[in-house]
């Protein structure tokens, strides 16, 4: 585990299936609640939310190039099967979140590495993972109403 | 890399998207109960005095979704197209074309600005009353930073008055940067 490449899917998963279901309650207790659409930083918020856990839980896990684009295809997958089977998105909802879903994972996980390996030098070592992706988040609402 | 570290994600995905499906299905009785209750009770905040209502055809409309007759009025739902994305009203209009009552059922502005349309009273009190002639910047204030969220409320609203009085909706200065 503490090498697979691919376990940060399995915590997206984890990660994304909890919002997801929680929407899910949230919808049927409170039907007239508007809930968050999808956009860059809630899908950036996940996928670096992933991504700092396996910094966390799997330090020794690297990934290459290839495996990042995979990855992304995975993460596409991911954004679009678990709001589908929740009922919480129409289909053309669905496929944009997909789309921007794998884009914004293939980014933040490039982006969260470089900034995460610059980070893990001295007294903010510990805390890197969780800094990296704090400020990739903050990043990531400039782009807030893009999608 | 061994074919496990390939099949754990893919096995944590249809696992997750099982259980959600299961959960969805197992919801949904709940969810439909729920959401025609909180319908009945918005409507009937929406149009005072009503406690019935009966789908409307609404034929081809522009920018009338649904429309529910009421004893002694409609609520009408319209949909509009605001800084980012969709923006659904429900309208509560009398029979004279006075506006009972209106909300906000969905939209997809920007937070602390277009967004705030969903709870500003203020900015949402100024159509009570009003008669579907409604102008961002003449007679309604907008929402502070939410120019084109306010003109997309006006519109609906002038949309919901028009489907129930007949009028022309068409104004200048409710479009989109007008």
């Amino acid at each position: 585990m503490r090498k697979n490449c691919f376990f940060v899917h399995v915590l997206l998963t984890a990660v994304t299936g909890a919002v997801c279901l929680i929407a899910l309650v949230f919808q049927t207790v409170r039907p007239e609640a508007a809930l968050l659409r999808p956009s860059i930083p809630l899908l950036a918020a996940l996928s670096l939310t992933a991504l700092a856990l396996e910094s966390y839980l799997a330090p020794q896990a690297h990934r290459s190039f290839a495996a990042r684009l995979l990855g992304a295809l995975w993460a596409a997958a991911l954004f679009f099967l678990l709001p589908w089977a929740a009922g919480l998105l129409p289909y053309a909802l669905l496929w944009r979140s997909a789309l921007w879903g794998g884009v914004t994972f293939l980014i933040s996980d490039w982006l969260f590495a470089a900034i995460r390996d610059r980070l893990s030098y001295g007294p903010p070592a510990k805390a890197a993972p969780a800094l990296s992706a704090l400020l990739l988040y903050l990043a990531a609402q400039g782009l807030q109403g893009l999608f | 890399m061994k074919k496990t570290a390939y099949f754990l994600p893919l096995a944590a995905i249809l696992a997750a998207t099982l259980a959600l499906f299961g959960i969805s299905a197992a919801l949904s009785p709940v969810a439909a109960r729920n959401a025609r209750a909180e319908q009945a009770q918005r409507m009937a905040a929406l149009l005072p005095g009503s406690r019935s209502f009966t789908p409307e055809p609404v034929g081809d409309a522009e920018q009338i979704s649904a429309a529910y007759r009421g004893e002694g009025g409609y609520v009408v739902e319209t949909h509009t197209t605001g800084y980012a994305g969709e923006l659904v009203l429900w309208v509560g209009v009398r029979d004279d074309g006075r506006v009972t009552g209106l909300m906000v059922r969905k939209l997809a502005e920007t937070w602390g600005l277009g967004r705030n349309a969903l709870h500003d009273r203020a900015f949402l009190g100024q159509f009570v009353g009003g008669d579907g002639n409604e102008t961002v910047g003449e007679t309604v204030d907008a929402i502070t930073g939410a120019t084109v969220t306010s003109k997309a409320v006006a519109r609906g609203v002038n949309a919901a008055v028009a489907y129930v009085t007949g009028a022309d909706t068409y104004s200048g200065a409710t479009e989109w940067g007008g």
